[in-house]
């Protein structure tokens, strides 16, 4: 009986899953498998799902364009990321080591800056940019999308400095160190995990990001991904193989960065939402 | 000198993310265009289009924000068990959140595609359909498009949150009630949600601020259309900047989305600090 109630509860427990995560897992499933597909076996009815025979033709196309693009989006994440460290990470100190009415101002403006969609600003932005011949440039690209990741890096950092207990900055005081030793020489080494983290946030911020590449653009300045995905959609549309091929090759590379970082994106995402 | 290097580059940010923001609020009106006062406010708020864009907005936002959290809810619930394999589930299911929206956007209109779209496909297959639906040539089926790919993105960040929400439920309030003689149901209604609460409150409100930015997906899979029927505000105020290059009012669409934004965001600020206040107490 017992048993006959474990079995019930184990298949309950898979038909659960089967509803819950196949809806959301089988649309990636099926790119992939229809990228490798001609366009009669596509077409088919019912369509493949499984890839029954690999053609290639289809990445032909989507390889020699996505790949470019790919290379783009690494330098223009990378240089985010970077910046926003520099930026973000003694300022960050600043604000929980010497806290403050005006520190938690800025806090709250920082957290506002987070509300903000990115659409409401860049109107303005490209306004500026085009007085500053910013516009289609590596240089305004990477600071309009610094300008969104800032804000998260400091929120995320001045909590986790805040934790940090005191009397270790007193101790190294007591020893004789100043402001630039004990910020470089105690704070960073401890906070080493959650740079990591808000350095992943702001690399997956620039990565994702289509509102900058696409208005900031003006037609001629380099594409990231998101951007040459789009292009390549709106040029190719009638070729739905080689969309299938873009899409699964753009995604490959984000699926990679989950990979490679999951354990300090969820780390991220619980801090910068529920900020423990 | 590095210390004088801290504090030059943070007033220094801090002027480099309040510049673009004053400028976004209101510069094209007031700096090198003429000044035209609420004109553009005006003559978006009495547009069809705009009007259309907010209950569109709304529609979308509602629907999403209520579906992404029950499916996740009930994904949380589902991986919060200790096996290996959820283990490995629980990093799977974050695929569709880092996604670019682009890519989930591309994918979708891959699936809604009218001719072996895998909607319709499917749809045939259960035979509940016999011919091809336009899912995006109709105002209503594309904004469920739009709505059915932005839950699907949003499914992960509500499942993530709320499953660590779920791990800080006390198990002994729960084997207590257990042993009380209280069925899951009860357990989960009178221990858990109530837990959570405070957590529930936060991915609620950003959920509602995240989706009301949503912008990728739209013009990825309609671009508003057919003839700006699934317009959102986030596309109506880009198309109309740097399609119909009316920048002014493209701002004044802008600035109605960023009310919708702040005002959802000053409930979620006010929560979370609230909830932190409470934390320390405790």
């Amino acid at each position: 009986m017992n048993a006959l109630k474990k079995t019930g509860r184990t298949t309950l427990l898979v038909v659960v899953g089967i509803v819950l995560l196949v809806p959301l897992l089988f649309p990636l499933y099926w790119i992939i498998v229809a990228s490798f597909q001609n366009l009669s076996t596509i077409y088919a009815t019912p369509p493949a799902f499984w890839p029954a025979h690999l053609h290639l033709d289809n990445y032909s196309l989507a390889f020699g364009s996505i790949l470019g693009n790919i290379g783009i989006s690494l330098l223009i994440s990378l240089a985010v990321t970077c910046l926003a460290w520099i930026i973000g990470v003694p300022a960050a100190y600043a604000m929980a080591r010497y806290g403050g009415a005006i520190s938690s101002g800025f806090l709250l403006l920082m957290l506002v800056t987070q509300m903000i969609p990115g659409i409401s600003l860049s109107i303005g932005l490209y306004t500026i940019f085009a007085r500053w011949g910013l516009l289609g440039t590596y240089t305004g690209l990477i600071l309009a999308d610094s300008a969104q990741a800032i804000p998260f890096v400091v929120i995320v950092l001045r909590a986790f400095m805040v934790s940090l207990p005191g009397e270790i900055f007193d101790a190294a005081a007591v020893d004789g160190a100043g402001v630039v030793r004990s910020f470089s020489r105690v704070a960073l080494p401890m906070t080493v995990p959650a740079l990591i983290t808000v350095g992943m946030f702001s690399f997956l911020g620039a990565w994702g990001d289509f509102v900058n590449a696409f208005t900031l653009n003006s037609g001629k300045g380099p594409q990231p991904l998101t951007l040459g995905l789009y292009k390549f959609t709106t040029l190719y549309t009638t070729n739905n193989g080689a969309i299938f091929a873009a899409a699964t090759l753009a995604a490959i590379p984000t699926a990679l960065l989950l990979i490679l970082g999951q354990r300090w994106i969820r780390g991220g995402l619980r801090a910068g939402a529920l900020k423990d | 000198m590095v210390y004088v290097a801290v504090f030059f580059a943070y007033p220094l940010y801090q002027d480099f993310v309040i510049s673009f923001e004053n400028y976004g609020f209101g510069g094209l009106a007031t700096g090198h265009a003429p000044f035209v006062g609420v004109d553009n406010y005006v003559a978006m708020l009495t547009s069809d289009v705009t009007l259309r864009a907010i209950t569109n907005t709304v529609v979308f936002t509602v629907g999403s924000v209520a579906l992404q959290f029950s499916i996740g809810f009930a994904l949380a619930v589902y991986l919060n068990r200790q096996t290996a394999v959820f283990a490995v589930l629980r990093r799977l299911v974050l695929l569709p959140w880092v996604m670019p929206l682009v890519i989930t956007g591309t994918i979708f209109s891959l699936i809604f595609s009218t001719t072996n779209g895998l909607a319709n496909e499917l749809l045939r297959g259960a035979g509940l359909i016999h011919g091809d639906i336009g899912w995006l040539s109709d105002g209503v089926l594309a904004l469920l498009a739009i709505t059915v790919a932005n839950i699907w993105a949003g499914v992960p960040f509500n499942a993530v949150l709320l499953l660590s929400g779920l791990q800080d439920v006390p198990p002994e309030q729960l084997e207590a009630a257990e042993v009380d003689g209280a069925n899951g149901w009860q357990r989960f209604w009178y221990i858990t949600v109530p837990t959570m609460r405070p957590v529930i409150l936060i991915v609620l409100m950003l959920g509602i601020v995240y989706t009301l930015k949503v912008f990728d997906i739209v013009i990825v899979l309609t671009d508003g259309g057919p003839n700006n029927e699934s317009q959102l505000l986030s596309s109506w105020s880009y198309t109309q900047a740097f399609t119909n290059f009316q920048f002014g009012t493209g701002t004044a669409v802008g600035n109605i989305l960023l009310v919708f934004s702040l005002i959802v965001g000053a409930i979620y600020i006010r929560l979370s600090s609230s909830e932190s206040r409470g934390r320390n107490a405790a």
